[in-house]
């Protein structure tokens, strides 16, 4: 449900953004992100891909792929073999509603379903890369940081925790954000430089060499698994997380030391 | 032997005597006058560790090659501070839980001084005579802001680069000076190789001198004005009741010192802050998301994200849209905190010296006053995190910030009306604490009309409850000072 009022003025839309933040929060703690995987499940034979396609995906990217008012088409652009299994791997397709944003969940089908699946998506005629090929131990961690730092920190942090972003024509889209790359996969995190999902920019081959490829997604395993010294992360996210602690547990800490050592025994 | 050296000295400078007058002073126990002392002590701390990180700091950004424990950058070509500041956290012995030890203890101290100033403000403690320590006190503030900033920018990682970045743009922003001051304080064109350098000076030695000379004429005025104190039975406006400074003070404050070193080595220890390796080195044309100060400076950061983007023109000079919020308002914000004992004094038309403090009650519309500029900066504090509030909430930023433009103009007001209110019934009620009023109390419109009129504090005494909670266990009498004029 959206509401499209032509001049409805800055109440309805402070409303409309209240309302977002309360179904942000719905979403997260009731769980409603995954509608699928209660359907029952199709035979693995060669027709498999075909099945679930047109059970799950037809009712709004239309049968032959090419889309209807509900969904795009999947034969154009970037589309095919990387965007797909980037988009049903990371648990971003299917969803229930159009208008949904697509979050990253755990994946509606088991391996080799989507397997399937993204060879029938790809045999409709989509012109865009196949999956990528990864060798994280081809890579160079430092030539990695240097191109995570110079091309991807910006918008998903350089601790890749991700972030909010501001740019995009609708200001109330709830959509706008890079998502933490804490729990992607190498070939997840390859295709979508490939295909450039959402507002991501494509960084294709003409951009970024194998090796080069290779290098930032070796990278990126570092920060899944950093050499995270001192203590507590708190998060990855800077001086946000610490200055809460800062003032929680160390001037917090200190006041209730000298609300116990400067009082006499005997007063409250 | 003890007695022999002290003879020794005695009889050449006539220090006993002195002494005799020194360990005998009063002090007034009350657990919020050892605020100030946390900010001390956390200030001690900074220049321990911060000694122990000049031996290993190198503040240039000439480059050189790191070899160490870390491995993605083992090998890479990067700035000399970064290196160091790399080798101080992989490679040196207790390098890393010195650093940390040293940012959590500058939250810290700053943190204490705010919660020092905000004791002093709403207890009335900066009332004549006690103005110059007032403005030392907010001069003080100043400078360990300073002094935060420039310690967060040395590591010359690519989050304190952003840093940089936005307080270069700041500079810029100053109408008609604006570029010839951006040029004279990096030494040229940004990321200019001096600024590191610069800060470096700044950093350990002015700012740390500076702050150490105000420190020690803030404790002297202190000592020589004496302290003040809360309102109850034997205290009056002439004499100081509380413990000697010898042994029941010297006990307090020591054990102080080691609580409060040992809390900040505990979170030095135990608690990761800014992990600069996996920030990555500098580099002028990155920049990282999300990017925040320190706690200190979320307000300068909150105003700058909250301030609606619009141009002035003024005699046909350009006024860049920063300058509002990161020049003006700070600028603002500490002249009416210096000007504030003058301005209380010329409004509340109380010029008279008071020794005795107020309870927020007795002056209900400086509390109001203090709550409603505090929730201004909350709300501009709070908003400098929009981008991660927008993340966790999965809402989106434009939202979220307007939201923040509302509560900044909605809140403020709303908390002073509030607090007005409720000091008004708690001061009508009679009651001891906040804790002990009853809720009727809030909902009995006559609290400000003519029934029960409470001024100044001046009824207070006889309205706390009987006995006044101090009967029973007293550990022997307190001792007590007379507040002799000038001495």
């Amino acid at each position: 449900m959206k509401l499209r009022c032509a001049r409805s003025g800055w109440a309805v839309k402070v409303l409309t953004a209240l309302g977002a933040i309360a179904l942000g929060g719905c979403a997260y703690t009731s769980n409603l992100t995954n509608p699928h995987p209660s359907q029952e499940p199709v035979a693995d034979t060669p027709e498999r891909g075909r099945v679930l396609y047109l059970r799950d995906c037809a009712w709004c990217h239309a049968a032959e792929g090419s889309g209807t008012g509900r969904g795009p088409d999947l034969i154009s652009d970037t589309n095919g073999a990387a965007f797909t299994d980037f988009m049903l791997s990371t648990g971003r397709m299917p969803i229930n509603d159009p208008s949904e944003p697509t979050r990253f969940s755990s994946p509606s089908y088991n391996p080799s379903e989507i397997e399937d699946l993204v060879a029938y998506v790809a045999s409709l005629g989509g012109d865009g890369p196949p999956i990528p090929v990864v060798d994280t131990q081809a890579g160079d961690l430092a030539l990695g940081l240097e191109l995570y730092q110079e091309n991807c920190a910006a918008c998903h942090s350089t601790t890749g925790v991700g972030g909010a972003l501001a740019a995009g024509p609708d200001p109330f889209d709830r959509s706008l954000i890079a998502p933490a790359l804490t729990q992607s996969t190498p070939v997840q995190i390859a295709e979508a430089m490939q295909v450039g999902p959402g507002t991501m920019p494509v960084f294709g081959r003409d951009t970024f060499s194998d090796t080069e490829v290779d290098s930032i997604v070796r990278y990126l395993g570092h920060l899944q698994r950093p050499d995270d010294r001192g203590g507590l992360p708190l998060g990855h996210v800077g001086p946000v997380t610490e200055g809460a602690i800062g003032w929680l547990v160390g001037v917090g800490g200190a006041l209730l030391i000298v609300r116990l050592i400067g009082t006499r025994v005997g007063e409250e | 032997m003890l007695r022999r050296t002290a003879g020794w000295f005695d009889t050449r400078l006539g220090t006993s005597a002195f002494v005799q007058k020194a360990l005998t002073k009063v002090f007034p126990d009350h657990w919020s006058f050892m605020i100030g002392e946390i900010a001390l002590y956390s200030f001690v701390v900074l220049l321990l560790t911060g000694t122990f990180l000049t031996f290993f700091f190198d503040a240039s950004t000439s480059h050189s090659v790191y070899r160490g424990a870390y491995e993605p950058l083992n090998g890479v070509e990067v700035s000399d501070a970064y290196r160091s500041v790399l080798e101080l956290s992989f490679d040196v012995r207790a390098g890393l839980v010195m650093r940390q030890i040293h940012h959590w203890a500058a939250l810290v101290f700053i943190g204490s001084i705010v919660a020092h100033l905000c004791r002093v403000f709403f207890t009335g403690a900066f009332r004549r005579p006690r103005e110059i320590n007032w403005i030392i006190g907010v001069l003080l503030l100043i400078l360990a802001i300073f002094n935060g900033f420039s310690g967060y920018s040395l590591p010359d990682d690519l989050l304190s680069g952003t840093g940089l970045r936005i307080a270069h743009s700041i500079a810029l922003s100053v109408p008609l000076v604006g570029t010839w001051m951006a040029f004279l304080l990096f030494g040229g064109e940004f990321p200019a190789d001096e600024i590191i350098g610069r800060l470096f000076v700044v950093h350990i030695m002015i700012v740390p001198a500076l702050i150490i000379g105000l420190l020690t004429v803030h404790l002297a005025v202190v000592w020589r004005q004496k302290h003040t104190q809360f309102r109850e039975p034997g205290r009056t406006e002439g004499n100081v009741v509380g413990s000697r400074l010898w042994p029941s003070y010297t006990a307090k404050s020591i054990g102080l010192f080691f609580a409060v070193s040992a809390v900040l080595s505990v979170m030095g220890g135990l608690v990761q802050i800014n992990p600069v390796w996996l920030y990555g080195p500098f580099e002028p044309q990155q920049v990282t998301s999300p990017a925040q100060p320190d706690w200190y400076l979320g307000w300068v950061e909150g105003a700058l994200r909250l301030v609606p983007p619009f141009d002035v023109r003024l005699f046909g000079y350009e006024i860049p849209n920063p300058f509002f919020p990161a020049v003006l308002l700070p600028g603002v914000t500490f002249t009416l905190l210096l000007a504030w004992p003058f301005l209380e004094q010329r409004f509340a038309r109380d010029k008279e010296a008071h020794h005795l403090l107020d309870r927020p009650r007795d002056h209900p519309v400086r509390t109001a006053l203090g709550a409603t500029t505090l929730t201004f900066y909350t709300v501009m504090f709070v908003a400098a995190s929009n981008d991660l509030i927008a993340k966790w909430l999965g809402a989106s930023i434009f939202g979220i910030t307007l939201i923040f433009r509302i509560l900044i103009l909605l809140l403020p007001p709303l908390v002073g009306w509030g607090t007005y209110r409720l000091m008004k019934a708690l001061a009508a009620s009679g009651a001891g604490h906040l804790s002990e009023m009853p809720l009727a109390a809030l909902t009995n419109r006559g609290a400000d009309g003519h029934g029960a009129h409470v001024d100044g504090g001046k009824g207070h005494g006889a309205a706390g409850p009987p006995g006044d909670g101090h009967a029973g266990n007293r550990l022997g009498a307190p001792a007590e000072e007379a507040r002799t004029p000038g001495g």
